[in-house]
């Protein structure tokens, strides 16, 4: 069995850029006239949600991550820590990621969970980091189970996602377009944010 | 990254976002001018609304109280959250109490933990009167 490296936080490693990019989206809007509305209250909501999900991560991550780690005993393969597996599991786990969030806007036990995401009125940066504190109770790390049996590790698949969460917290402005390469290459997640685009604040 | 560094960062940034938007960047609210403007913030949440004929915009045009035929039993509150409106429709079960101040100015005082409480300033004593008399219908339909 390869031997499981350590991996980095990449979501934390990524909040002073979350908080960087927040203060520029807040600049361009006040001082460039770039397409954007704030509210002092929706800001500060959203990123206590984000902190407490981050807090929630740190206490209950065990529960998603001892899952996947049991079912890892009956994997059929072992595709190891290679560089390029790990872009193939950003692919899958985006794909993944997808199902999800179409689960969480059909599937009423889920959308309990998710809906926090949307209850902001406003799509700026800091909407990015409304996130609920209960998403390892829903049992939606049923749906890497998959991944884990195909021979994705659990810990890699957890770092992979931490890509994914960086990315999409790009997503969520009005301030600039999506990147247009995502439209081409991650369609399930430019399709599942546009769509999120739209909905977002009135659902 | 140690927690040392993660705490002061994360709460820096928290403040410092949240100043930045109060100072620099809140955007101003949508007030509510008219009437029909009300109703219509009402209606998007609430498309099968029927109207009765008063509507009741506070001096500020933050809020604004809506008579409602149908649902039975109901009136509908708008009110400014930055910008953006937010619309329900009050049945006389929500309302913890009502409370009269001086001058012009009603206290609705809700049983919902989002919105506990909130504030209707009106622009002359009949106004406030009015919006008074639309609360006791609700109460008098409810007892019916």
């Amino acid at each position: 069995m390869n031997e499981l490296p350590s991996f980095p936080a990449v979501t934390q490693l990524a909040i002073p850029i979350f908080i960087a990019a927040i203060f520029i989206e807040i600049i361009f809007v006040r001082f460039f006239k770039a397409v954007g509305e704030f509210e002092v209250y929706d800001v500060l909501t959203s990123l206590l949600m984000g902190t407490g999900n981050v807090v929630a991560g740190i206490l209950f991550g065990f529960i998603s991550y001892g899952i996947l780690m049991w079912f890892w005993q009956f994997k059929f393969f072992d595709l190891g820590f290679f560089w390029w597996i790990g872009v193939i599991a950003f692919l899958i786990d985006d794909l993944r990621y997808y199902c999800y969030h179409r689960i969480a806007h059909r599937v009423r036990w889920v959308w309990a969970e998710h809906v926090n995401h949307h209850s902001s009125q406003h799509y700026n940066l800091s909407t990015a980091l409304r996130q609920s504190w209960t998403g390892h109770f829903t049992g939606m790390v049923l749906l890497q189970v998959p991944l884990v049996l195909l021979g994705f590790h659990p810990a890699f698949l957890a770092f992979v996602y931490g890509f994914n969460l960086v990315y999409q917290f790009f997503i969520h402005t009005e301030t600039v377009n999506s990147p247009a390469f995502s439209r081409h290459l991650a369609g399930s997640v430019s399709a599942a944010l546009q769509s999120q685009r739209v909905t977002a604040s009135r659902c | 990254m140690p927690l040392e560094i993660l705490g002061p960062l994360v709460l820096v940034g928290i403040i410092s976002a949240v100043v930045l938007v109060r100072f620099v960047a809140n955007t101003p609210p949508r007030l509510i001018n008219t009437a029909s403007q009300a109703q219509a913030i009402l209606l998007n949440e609430f498309p099968s609304v029927v109207f009765g004929s008063k509507v009741m915009i506070t001096k500020n045009g933050c809020e604004a109280l809506i008579e409602i035929k149908e649902p039975a039993n109901h009136l509908g509150l708008v009110h400014v959250m930055g910008s953006k409106h937010v619309a329900r429709l009050m049945s006389v079960g929500e309302i913890r109490s009502i409370t009269n101040n001086d001058p012009n100015d009603l206290v609705l005082n809700l049983k919902d933990l989002t919105l506990p409480k909130i504030s209707l300033q009106f622009e002359t004593d009949e106004q406030k009167d009015a919006a008074l008399k639309l609360f006791e219908n609700l109460k008098l339909s409810e007892a019916a």
